[in-house]
């Protein structure tokens, strides 16, 4: 074969490669910092009353596509801690803007010690919000603490935060958490 | 050329084809600071993310769905009320912060002084709680151009999302929002505080006249 052929083929796959290779980057997005958990075995406290209880519970534990069966991650049942651990509470916390808020308390370098989600009952209760809204709301903290970003891109995941009715992680987000534990 | 260097060039050429997309996608997922190298290091990124009650898709929706636009200046911050989790031992601090109103755009007319309430400061424990969602804390002395809603059940007013703060450095407007791509900050970020306010005020006499 003629070098001037081998080379236009090779500079062919090159072009192919990168054009196929755009999804393998998107790994790399919808990071938020470099926060981690140390490792994917987290202390998860349930922290969260009433129904609350159970959407925390089925957001990261139960729901088929939840964060702890759907990815790499093992939620360990736990009490409150500060040591690798996520803990997650609702409250009326008041006019303060957000409906969900994700806290990473304690860190040392880029590894979580101790993260909080909260939801804002002084919102979610007012009757505005459906449960699936609620849903979504846990889904995003829980997966700010993993180390998630938003993602308005896809309307089919969690982390969008100008849409509320899409409560799980979606494949994105799961191969981006088994990339990074 | 033989088959296996054929084949040997043909498979590293695909491998740099995968690094280098993987490489430019990283790139572009960077924000604006870190390219610029004004992020010195990923730990200095916001510790708290949110999912905000409103979130606008453009400048006019902002200007139409808050109660006051001010540019003002911060002159005091005392600690406010510590909200509870339910059933936890778990707080939220919060803090008030004074500003002196230097001009009002919409709402807070003929006040001097206006007080925004954001969660952030001393637990009860006096252990500080950073919360940095809406730009982070305020600091004494500097101005800022703030989108706000008047509480439901308080007397104070509350920034309306991270799209509502904008720190005067040097004349500029700076963002405070870290998603990329998003109109409303990109609309106000780096015009001068006075071009800022000025763009403001058309639209809202645009608003009124249109009715």
């Amino acid at each position: 074969m003629k070098l001037r052929h081998v080379l236009s083929i090779w500079i062919a796959v090159f072009g192919i490669a990168v054009f196929l290779g755009t999804p393998l980057g998107s790994w790399a997005s919808h990071r938020w910092g470099c926060w981690k958990y140390a490792d994917a075995t987290i202390n998860w406290n349930n922290g969260g009353t009433g129904d609350y209880f159970n959407i925390y519970n089925e957001e990261a534990k139960t729901d088929s596509n939840a964060w702890s069966p759907y990815t790499d991650i093992f939620l360990s049942p736990s009490g409150s801690g500060t040591t690798d651990h996520a803990n997650a509470y609702n409250g009326f916390y008041g006019s303060t803007g957000w409906l969900g808020l994700a806290e990473l308390r304690s860190v040392s370098g880029c590894t979580v010690r101790n993260g909080r989600a909260r939801l804002n009952q002084s919102y979610l209760d007012s009757g505005s919000y459906t449960r699936t809204n609620k849903k979504h709301v846990a889904c995003q903290e829980v997966g700010h603490l993993f180390g998630l970003e938003h993602n308005r891109g896809e309307t089919n995941t969690c982390m969008n935060d100008t849409i509320l009715t899409a409560p799980q992680p979606n494949a994105h987000d799961r191969s981006l958490i088994n990339s990074i534990y | 050329m033989k088959t296996k260097y054929f084949l040997l060039g043909t498979i590293v050429a695909a491998g740099l084809g995968l690094s280098a997309s993987a490489m430019f996608s990283w790139q572009g997922h960077q924000t604006a600071e870190q390219a610029e190298g004004k992020i010195a290091c990923e730990t200095d990124m916001p510790r708290s993310a949110a999912v905000w009650k409103e979130v606008y898709s453009t400048p006019d929706q902002l200007i139409a769905g808050v109660d006051a636009i001010v540019l003002a200046e911060a002159f005091n911050i005392t600690p406010s009320r510590i909200a509870r989790s339910e059933g936890s031992s778990d707080e939220v601090p919060f803090e008030l912060v004074a500003f002196r109103v230097n001009n009002p755009a919409k709402g807070a007319k003929g006040e001097e002084l206006i007080y925004v309430e954001r969660a952030g400061g001393m637990d009860s424990k006096g252990r500080e709680v950073n919360i940095d969602i809406d730009g982070g804390r305020f600091e004494i002395g500097k101005s800022y151009l703030l989108f706000l809603k008047k509480q439901e059940e308080g007397p104070y007013f509350y920034q309306i999302n991270d799209q509502g703060r904008y720190d005067v450095v040097g004349d500029e407007l700076k963002a405070v929002g870290k998603i990329e791509n998003d109109k409303v900050k990109e609309f106000f970020e780096n015009k001068t505080a006075g071009e800022g306010l000025r763009t403001v005020e058309e639209k809202i006499r645009f608003n009124l006249d249109g009715k």
